[in-house]
């Protein structure tokens, strides 16, 4: 079934983006404004992957930097469409379609905003199905698929080709310094083959974004509990509901990591720990869900996904945790993704393979 | 020194006279739709009362909710030009973009991008562009709008491409209205331009107001220096709330957080101020409300400013207590409560009523209410307990229970005992509480910067230091400068360790 991205789905995907970010982000209220009034009448089609042929030619898009940095200097259609022209004309090639590079938060929204742009359809799927805070996350990362070549622009007339880069350490670490000159925002994007999308994308990641936002609007208008909507919607198991009791934050290597306490109704602590993303919930002392699960903490009176920057004491939370993307829990996936690769010494642990239930 | 405390508020216009922080006289008169004559009354009144005693008062500062209203019932409102300093950056979303389109129509007169704004570290995006400024100028001289707003890419971070378009402004049309969105808001381009066009829009609506403040003070035979309060529990000069309106938004739940601290001598505490249809509760931190860290929607815009984070619930004196469920409100009789509520011989059953049933007060004729059931009474009790409870849990910043300062008219229905609460306060005067938190309002200054490659020790200071030389500069006694408020956030993504730092000081007028 073809989906078509009209302003109603965009309001939903933008929901469902900042759900599927795990914290890092909430709804991305400037990038949906430019996307939608750039829109207006016009809709964008949602292909799914496994209907391409292995030889059509994808653009993978995204916004590279500081979220922050985006209040200031907001999304800008001809800035983000830029790198899309500039690799086609690189590779003496037009595109066939749009893909997103990661759905979490804004960069759920962009890839519309550049598909709408260039009239080209926009693919149901991603490389990373939520946020991950590493360029070496991503799943064509995973499968060493290489990320070059890659042009990054920036608002004036600076554009940078990565013709060739080592491996997605070294991709990383160049981003940070072009990206940190251009004024920590640069456009980006990559070319892909049908093959490379459909043999390594994560699929269905803007549908369930869509889905995940219209359960979300529709318990919002119904007055109905948002959070059994969710659960409902998308397999998704809570993990705990009460108030912020303490909220400790520190940043180490340009990440903030932290642990947010939550006085569950039933008496029990709940801690959430997070690097940019939340990572590991804990009920006492026993681990109930990791990385790579979809760990969201929602605000119970508002009915929405909470960011871990926004994350406030007394704050009245659910924690729900929403089952991973497939691609995410092979042996290979989990040793990157998993709690090992953010640095804990513990294993993958999920209550959708436990079976777990408060 | 003595001063004089006016709350201009939607039904009364409470004024107090305190000696330091003594109260000597309070009065209560009727709000005049227009502002100054209330005023004049209040002052004539107080002075009928207090006699001579009130010709050493050297300062009357007052607490006004004309601005805010002014947006709320799009009156009174002046045509903006916006500018902005972005270009080639931030143009898809231009200004008014998101404004409510009655009150865009009512307000927007053009709206114009030029060169300039800084990066997060402080670079130029694009170079200031003198021509181009110079030529937006004359288009503005020519035509004819009041007032301008001007807001820069980052300019919380730097602000002089702000500073240099107003020099140009002040050279081809000096006779219009400046305000600069650097000076009010914080980070948020979006957020903080809005707040610099409701500041601009103010611009007409301010002068004749503040004008109207200084004649009714002069009128009254004062010779006494006019300050206006602001949302975060300071005050500025007559001059600058001139300059900057939109600061006096919230001066209401404001005022009567700090009257409170100052009535109970409490600093840290929970406040509940019960009016005829809700009750505000809020956090008091060193004396202070607690500022929100989000958006604040003012009649439909978004801002991000200096306002207090302050929780609303249905509770209020004049709440309609429904039978067959039992349901209390959220309905109220408001002011009618003294013509409707049962003790008062009406015939609709309100939580006055139930507070008298309970014994909480004694406030009209009590056989009124004999008749009412007592399990009505117990389930109201509990209702009441039950809501102010979960209001409490959700405004406290930290764990352990905290005393309570009750103030307002409907302040009897607060029960003297409350989970997460380790004494109610019912503090004296606390009818007049607003007017006593205007009367005693300090002076402030703000810094909120993002600091890169510095610890977060000497981040603090030195945005101390800044916040300090801000209080001084807006008229505050440099040895009585305190620290209200430091926050310190580390920020993710970006370069050099930076973190995000906002300090507030505030100190006493100093005397002139």
């Amino acid at each position: 079934m073809t989906i078509t991205i009209d302003l109603d789905t965009l309001r939903a995907l933008g929901m469902g983006a900042a759900v599927l970010s795990a914290g890092g982000g909430s709804f991305p209220y400037l990038e949906h404004l430019c996307t939608a009034n750039f829109m207006g009448d016009r809709t964008v089609e949602l292909c799914s992957a496994d209907s391409l042929t292995r030889d059509v030619r994808v653009a993978l898009v995204a916004m590279v930097g500081a979220p922050l940095v985006m209040t200031e200097r907001f999304l800008d259609a001809d800035h983000f469409v830029k790198p899309v022209h500039e690799l086609e004309a690189i590779e003496g090639q037009p595109f066939d379609a749009i893909m997103g590079y990661e759905i979490g938060s804004m960069n759920g929204v962009i890839p519309v905003l550049i598909a709408a742009h260039t009239g080209l359809p926009l693919i149901d799927a991603d490389t990373v199905g939520r946020s991950f805070p590493q360029v070496h996350m991503s799943s064509f990362a995973l499968a060493g698929v290489p990320m070059t070549p890659m042009v990054l622009c920036d608002v004036r007339n600076n554009s940078v080709l990565l013709r060739e880069t080592v491996d997605g350490r070294w991709t990383e670490d160049l981003l940070r310094v072009i990206t940190t000159a251009f004024g920590s925002v640069a456009a980006c994007a990559t070319s892909a083959s049908g093959a490379t999308v459909i043999d390594h994308a994560i699929p269905g990641t803007y549908s369930r974004a869509i889905r995940i936002g219209e359960a979300i609007f529709g318990a919002q208008k119904q007055r109905a509990d948002v959070i059994a909507a969710l659960l409902d919607a998308e397999g998704g198991i809570e993990l705990g509901r009460g108030r912020i009791v303490d909220i400790v934050r520190e940043t180490t290597d340009g990440f903030v990591r932290g642990t947010a306490t939550i006085n569950d109704a039933s008496g029990e602590t709940v801690r959430v720990h997070f690097q940019n993303e939340y990572s590991v919930v804990m009920r006492g002392e026993e681990i109930i869900s990791t990385v790579p699960d979809l760990l969201c903490l929602f605000d119970t009176q508002r009915g929405e996904p909470i960011g871990t920057e926004s994350l406030r004491y007394a704050q009245q939370v659910a924690v729900v945790s929403l089952p991973p993307a497939a691609a995410h829990i092979t042996p290979r996936a989990l040793a990157v993704l998993g709690p090992r690769g953010f640095g804990y010494d513990f294993d993958y642990t999920s209550p959708h393979q436990t079976g777990y239930s408060l | 020194m003595k001063r004089i405390g006016i709350d201009v508020g939607g039904t009364n216009t409470d004024a107090v006279l305190l000696d330091g922080l003594r109260v000597l006289t309070t009065i209560k008169s009727p709000t005049t739709p227009d502002v100054t004559t209330g005023i004049k009354t209040a002052l004539a009144a107080l002075i009928a009362r207090a006699g001579p005693e009130m010709r050493e008062a050297g300062a009357v500062i007052i607490g006004t909710t004309h601005f805010v209203n002014a947006v709320v019932e799009r009156q009174r409102l002046n045509r903006v030009t916006a500018v902005r300093l972005c270009l080639p950056a931030s143009s898809s979303l231009p200004p008014f973009v998101d404004w409510p389109s009655d009150l865009r129509e009512l307000v927007q007169q053009d709206t114009i991008l030029l060169p300039g704004g800084f990066e997060v570290d402080g670079r130029e995006i694009a170079a200031f562009d003198d021509r181009l400024m110079e030529d937006a100028a004359r288009r503005i001289a020519d035509s004819g709008v009041e007032a301008v707003a001007v807001s820069g890419v980052f300019s919380p971070l730097r602000g002089d491409h702000e500073l240099r378009a107003a020099e140009a402004l002040e050279k081809f049309c000096p006779n219009v209205s400046v305000t600069l969105s650097r000076d009010l808001g914080r980070m948020g381009l979006m957020e903080r331009e809005n707040v610099a066009i409701l500041n601009a829009a103010l611009a007409r609506l301010a002068r004749v107001t503040t004008k109207g403040f200084r004649e009714a003070i002069a009128a009254s035979g004062l010779d006494a220096r006019l300050y206006l309060t602001q949302n975060d529990g300071t005050v500025m000069s007559a001059e600058a709330a001139e300059r900057a309106p939109v600061l006096c938004f919230s001066s209401g739940p404001t005022n009567s957080m700090r009257g409170a601290a100052s009535l109970s001598g409490v600093s840290d505490a929970i406040v509940i101020d019960v009016g005829g249809t809700t009750s505000d509760i809020g956090m008091l931190v060193n004396g202070f409300p607690r500022q929100a860290n989000g958006v604040v929607e003012v009649g439909g815009v978004r801002t991000l400013f200096r306002m207090p984070d302050v929780l609303c619930l249905p509770l209020g004196g004049g709440t309609r207590v429904h039978a067959d469920p039992l349901r209390l409100g959220p309905d109220s009789v408001g002011y009618r409560l003294t013509e409707l509520g049962r003790v008062f011989g009406g015939d609709v059953l309100t939580a006055t009523d139930l507070g008298v049933a309970a014994g909480r007060a004694a406030i009209g004729a009590r056989e009124r209410v004999a008749d009412v059931p007592s399990a009505t009474v117990r389930w109201f009790e509990a209702a009441v307990a039950s809501m102010l409870e979960n209001g409490i849990e959700s405004s406290k910043t930290r764990a352990g229970d905290i005393p309570l300062l009750a103030v307002g008219g409907g302040s009897f229905l607060i029960p003297p005992e409350l989970k997460g609460v380790s004494e109610v306060l019912f503090v004296e005067h606390h009818d007049v509480a607003n007017a006593v938190g205007a009367a005693m309002a300090k002076i402030s200054g703000e810094v909120d910067q993002i600091f890169s490659d510095v610890g977060r020790e000497d981040a603090i200071r030195t945005a101390t230091a800044l916040a300090q030389e801000r209080a001084r500069d807006a008229g505050a006694d440099p040895g009585s400068i305190e620290t209200i408020e430091i926050e310190d956030l580390p920020m993710a993504y970006m370069p050099g360790n930076s973190r995000r730092v906002r300090v507030r000081v505030a100190g006493e007028l100093a005397d002139v």
